[in-house]
């Protein structure tokens, strides 16, 4: 309810502060064109809210970063420690994407293709790492590979513990993207190729790879931004060991705690910059497989 | 594609291997863990008066950033899908925008807004406490949740176009009547399904909400931080699987609604 009124005296504001472009008044019903919020004010009410909750903090970010000038940010970004956290942050998400990218085409391949007994069961896990807590998937995975693990095998506080965490949190990318595709692909051509005596591994190679592809990338893409950024599913596996498990974001947490705001800032901005990339290049790549369908149609 | 039915069995093998591995074993070690010593330890595990005050709050951020993501998120989408503006690509991209930013960052860019030394200091200074109150684990909350209703909600707008709506406000209905008695009918899965997501996150968000928040217990702790307290700081291993157990359970029933959700949105 408060919500409502909130939303109503916002919008009372930007129809005054935008007189120009306001149109006809909110009264001015029927509309051809479908319900929608009257002109302009949905407009400014969206971009005063994505301005406080998203556009502000990361403004206010990047300033601060630059708190003690361009060489300051430099300075912070390229300290020995930043610069490990950051290292260590992509190789180990660079290790996950890979394991993604093998590992999420088998199990959608295998989801598709393939037949056996509580497959829909199987299907409806792959979703529960996006629907778990990134916290408890820590917890989950220090209870069998921690301290105290019944198998034996302890990974707490090594890479391997961070990769399998991340892992973890960032199986559904590929498999969800590539499960479609696989459904959709014309087996026909696949047939025709092992009718000419192709084999197996050949018409997957030559065959179904090349389809896949770009949903191969996209998910994986995709998992190595998340991994950049992850934080939850690390903070207890990982054990933030500098130079050796600890990742950019556990580095960034410990220059706020004491209390160095431009360094956190920075790294921050440098984060970013890496996930922005990844996601760039994502979206150039997708748009170039997309001209060459259109082009082979 | 013909596979033996050697290589079929080997890929099988391989691909529920790492499954069982990465995901069921964990799970299925945890659960153990946490009912062996028996129901009753569990339940008293997760009725300590710091776990309910730790449920309380989550429940309370989740109550509060749902219906502003609702309102905002249905707005956001009528705009992006019916308005004829510039500048609406930019609007596009900027409600991605959270689903690209780790959540430390998150913390960190609110600190920088609204802590007693960023932009928004002086509300701070005059007594309102954002960063480590409420008001920030609220807002770390939204930011971290925006994307959902809006995304669910655009499709669905785009595939219904405006006939309906047309039809009723020729036949004279006020624009608040076709929102609601048409528009409103018409998203409704989409907008279920985008709160389910909303509230999986918000209960399940740690690095954003740790980062604005005091953690003290009993005031500013919510679940997951009450898991992260218990295994760090009060090595407290079996309390920590007994919270990460209740959020887990949550997430199960979030996954079953996401399922007959789905279910249903395909059947429209």
């Amino acid at each position: 309810m408060t919500a409502v009124t909130a939303e109503n005296a916002e919008r009372d504001r930007v129809v005054s502060q935008t007189p120009a472009s306001a149109g006809p008044g909110p009264e001015s019903v029927p509309r051809p064109g479908g319900w929608r919020p009257p002109r302009h004010l949905g407009v400014g009410v969206v971009t005063l809210w994505l301005s406080i909750i998203v556009l502000l903090p990361l403004a206010a970010l990047t300033v601060a970063s630059l708190g003690n000038g361009l060489g300051g940010f430099w300075e912070a970004v390229t300290a020995p420690a930043a610069l490990a956290s950051l290292r260590v942050t992509v190789l180990v998400s660079a290790v996950v994407a890979v394991v993604n990218a093998v590992m999420g085409t088998l199990i959608a391949w295998v989801l598709v293709r393939d037949d056996f007994r509580g497959k829909r069961v199987v299907d409806a896990l792959i979703d529960l790492p996006f629907a778990l807590p990134t916290i408890v998937a820590s917890i989950v995975l220090l209870s069998l590979y921690g301290p105290n693990s019944p198998v034996g095998v302890h990974l707490s506080a090594t890479r391997w513990g961070v990769i399998v965490a991340l892992a973890f949190v960032t199986l559904p990318f590929v498999v969800r993207s590539v499960q479609p595709v696989l459904i959709e692909a014309d087996r026909e051509v696949e047939e025709a190729a092992s009718s000419l005596g192709a084999t197996g591994w050949t018409t997957f190679r030559r065959i179904v790879l090349p389809t896949l592809l770009p949903a191969v990338i996209g998910g994986t893409g995709l998992a190595f931004a998340r991994a950049i950024g992850e934080y939850g599913s690390v903070v207890l596996i990982g054990g933030n060991i500098p130079r050796e498990t600890q990742v950019a974001s556990q580095y960034i947490q410990q220059q706020i705690e004491i209390d160095r705001p431009e360094a956190a800032a920075a790294v921050s901005v440098a984060l970013l910059a890496i996930a922005f990339l990844t996601l760039l290049v994502l979206r150039v790549l997708s748009g170039r497989a997309q001209r060459r369908e259109e082009r082979a149609v | 594609m013909n596979v033996t039915q050697q290589t079929r069995v080997g890929l099988r093998t391989v691909a529920l291997g790492y499954l069982f591995v990465l995901l069921a074993l964990p799970i299925g070690v945890i659960l153990y863990r946490t009912f062996e010593p028996g129901l009753s330890e569990f339940f008293a595990s997760i009725s300590t008066p710091a776990a309910i005050s730790a449920l309380n709050l989550s429940l309370l951020i989740v109550a509060i950033v749902v219906p502003l993501n609702v309102v905002f998120g249905v707005v956001t989408a009528l705009a992006l899908v019916r308005g004829r503006f510039r500048g609406r690509g930019l609007l596009q991209a900027v409600v991605d925008l959270p689903f690209a930013v780790s959540p430390i960052v998150v913390g960190v860019a609110l600190i920088m807004l609204w802590g007693a030394g960023g932009w928004f200091g002086a509300l701070d200074r005059s007594g309102f406490t954002v960063i480590f109150g409420l008001p920030g684990m609220v807002i770390a909350t939204i930011f971290v949740t925006l994307p959902f209703v809006v995304r669910e909600v655009e499709p669905v707008l785009h595939e219904i176009g405006t006939d309906q709506e047309q039809a009723a406000s020729t036949l004279g209905a006020t624009g608040w009547q076709t929102f609601w008695r048409i528009t409103l009918p018409a998203i409704r899965w989409g907008l279920t399904y985008g709160v389910v997501l909303t509230v999986a996150r918000a209960l399940g968000e740690f690095g954003a909400v740790i980062m604005v928040s005091s953690g003290f217990a009993g005031v500013s702790q919510t679940l997951t931080l009450l898991v992260h307290a218990r295994y760090i700081d009060d090595h407290n291993t079996y309390g920590a699987y007994a919270a990460a157990t209740l959020l887990m359970g949550i997430a199960l029933v979030v996954l079953l609604l996401m399922t007959v959700l789905d279910r249903k949105r395909s059947n429209r």
